[in-house]
């Protein structure tokens, strides 16, 4: 993990309230792996007072740029949603424990909102290792699908609540309806809402289906010294922290509420 | 210019502290600044016992500020000693150990037993926490309470004692005068503020306990008239923290009559926080002409009215 400056290359809607930020990726800092996070600093004032934590959405290795895809919503995004190619972002990263691989080598990957960046750039990184991702993303509706750059054996389901793309339903109903040997062999890998991670968990664990989750939590520090984005284990006497245990842990760890 | 602060005997090579709570145990940011720069580190705080801390969500955030609500999360006695301090030790920085708890015992075991462990500089009480029932501010309420724990933990140590005040007080000079009295060798001041943000849509705190303690750029005037009205309450040094986060604002703790001062949850959005700090009030005084950093609270000017 560093602190760096980077110049920005980029920063286009790619949805109805998303946009995706480019910025050219020193050569003294490593590539991030898919699931890690940066800490954004959007300007040098004291509002926002904190930097923001967004995963990496894609790392283009050969001309070294990295992306995120953000959901402009609050006065943090706001302010960096005027970022203009050119300029440059104060990033703290690459940071914390991302989707690693285990025996099984089907993988499904399943995004929702801000989560779809990072679960993209896990897909395409699993693809140019040579898996067959599966990759199903949600969203309300068509207008909120970011334009996507996948790999061409990246395979695409999109699940929209109101049936204007794809299947209609959530990631969670859409993966219902897969067989029992469709899924056999399976591991899953998600970002996303809450609620979604959480009948994703309620969805695989009872299939035997290993099952890493990207949490999303309000972070302060972002290296592990102030306790504030903690969350609750199965292990009665322990929190973990989501910028440093995790924000991607087994969805069996966590305890859902 | 002579940027050193000296407790009790005991040399710290900088007036800028980085604040318990706000620095891990060090490691946390390692390379992301140069310690030769800080002073000292404040730890997180240490109980007897580990401790989980409160449920989440612990943060918010706040107009120019951080209201938290973290509630003494930390390892605990054993595992800061044999976890901790090992990487503390190898660093430039004094170490001041924040000591917390429920009740005055916990207090005397954590001194009591760091009293005796290698590369330990000074302690800091925290009889401020406003996130826990027990200890905390509930005793840095109560001036008498203060000078209780203070006789007792001064009996204990011989290092430099020093003890972190709530702001939360109509008489802020009374709990420093209780410390004072008592042989603390400094106070710092302050610890957040309580306050509480409610979500308008789920008609709710925002933070399970309802309250938390607020930091942040926010309270830098509370924090510099604290430190102003304290210096002139007592003679022990007055360590100025609160709201903090770039070097000017160090400056005015200074110039309010802090002896030294503490960069606290600036730091989150600025690593370098502390090391800027030092080189601005550095550059600062060197352009006013003056020997040491101890000087600057005489230029304050008086008052008009």
């Amino acid at each position: 993990m560093k602190q760096f400056v980077a110049d920005v290359l980029e920063n286009s809607v790619v949805a109805k309230d998303y946009r995706e930020v480019f910025v050219r990726w020193p050569d003294e800092v490593r590539v991030p792996f898919p699931g890690q996070f940066l800490s954004l600093r959007v300007n040098r004032s004291t509002v926002p007072f904190l930097r923001r934590p967004f995963a990496v959405a894609s790392f283009d290795k050969p001309l070294r740029v990295a992306s995120i895809i953000y959901h402009v919503r609050g006065p943090g995004t706001e302010i960096l949603s005027r970022v203009q190619p050119g300029e440059k972002l104060d990033l703290l990263g690459p940071r914390g424990f991302y989707f690693r691989t285990g025996v099984q080598n089907r993988p499904f990957l399943v995004g929702g909102g801000t989560g779809t960046g990072p679960i993209v750039y896990a897909a395409n990184s699993l693809a140019e290792r040579g898996y067959k991702p599966l990759l199903v993303l949600g969203h309300r509706n068509s207008a909120s699908f970011p334009q996507l750059r996948l790999n061409p054996e990246v395979r695409l389901q999109k699940c929209t609540d109101d049936g204007s793309q794809g299947f209609q339903g959530t990631v969670v109903d859409y993966l219902s309806t897969l067989s029992t040997e469709a899924i056999r062999d399976g591991f899953v890998w998600a970002c996303g809402p809450q609620a979604m991670l959480k009948a994703l968990h309620n969805w695989a664990h009872p299939r035997g289906l290993p099952c890493f989750v990207s949490l999303e939590q309000i972070i302060a520090c972002g290296v592990g010294a102030c306790m504030g984005c903690t969350v609750e284990t199965v292990d009665e006497r322990k929190f973990v922290r989501v910028c440093t245990e995790g924000p991607v842990f087994d969805s069996e760890a966590i305890k859902w509420t | 210019m002579d940027l050193s602060f000296t407790l009790r005997g005991r040399k710290f090579t900088s007036v800028v502290g980085v604040a318990s709570g706000t620095f891990g145990y060090g490691k946390e940011y390692e390379g992301l600044l140069d310690f030769q720069f800080i002073g000292a580190i404040y730890t997180k705080a240490v109980t007897p016992e580990p401790r989980m801390g409160n449920p989440s969500p612990r943060l918010v955030e706040t107009a120019s500020g951080l209201l938290n609500s973290i509630g003494l999360a930390n390892v605990g006695l054993e595992a800061f000693i044999h976890d901790k301090m090992p990487f503390l030790r190898t660093l430039p920085s004094a170490v001041v150990v924040n000591v917390a708890g429920a009740v005055n015992e916990d207090y005397e075991r954590v001194v009591e037993t760091l009293e005796q462990v290698d590369g330990i500089h000074g302690f800091e009480i925290n009889v401020s926490c406003p996130n826990v029932r027990h200890g905390g501010m509930a005793l840095g309420t109560n001036p008498r309470l203060v000078a209780e724990i203070t006789r007792s933990l001064r009996s204990r140590t011989k290092k430099p004692l020093i003890l972190k005040l709530s702001p939360n007080v109509t008489d802020i000079g009374a709990t420093a005068e209780a410390a004072e009295a008592e042989g603390a060798d400094a106070v710092s001041c302050i610890n957040t503020l309580v306050g509480m943000v409610i979500d308008i849509g789920s008609k709710s705190p925002v933070l399970p306990l309802g309250t938390g303690g607020l930091s942040g750029r926010a309270v830098l005037p509370v924090a510099v008239a604290a430190v102003y009205k304290v210096s002139r309450r007592i003679k022990i040094p007055v360590i100025g923290i609160g709201g903090i986060t770039c070097w000017e604002d160090a400056i005015q703790h200074l110039l309010a009559g802090a002896k030294a001062v503490q960069v606290g949850s600036a730091t989150f959005a600025n690593p370098r926080l502390a090391q800027e700090v030092y080189e601005g009030i550095l550059a600062w005084g060197s352009a006013e002409g003056l020997e040491s950093a101890g000087q600057i609270g005489g230029l304050l000017g008086s008052l008009h009215a």
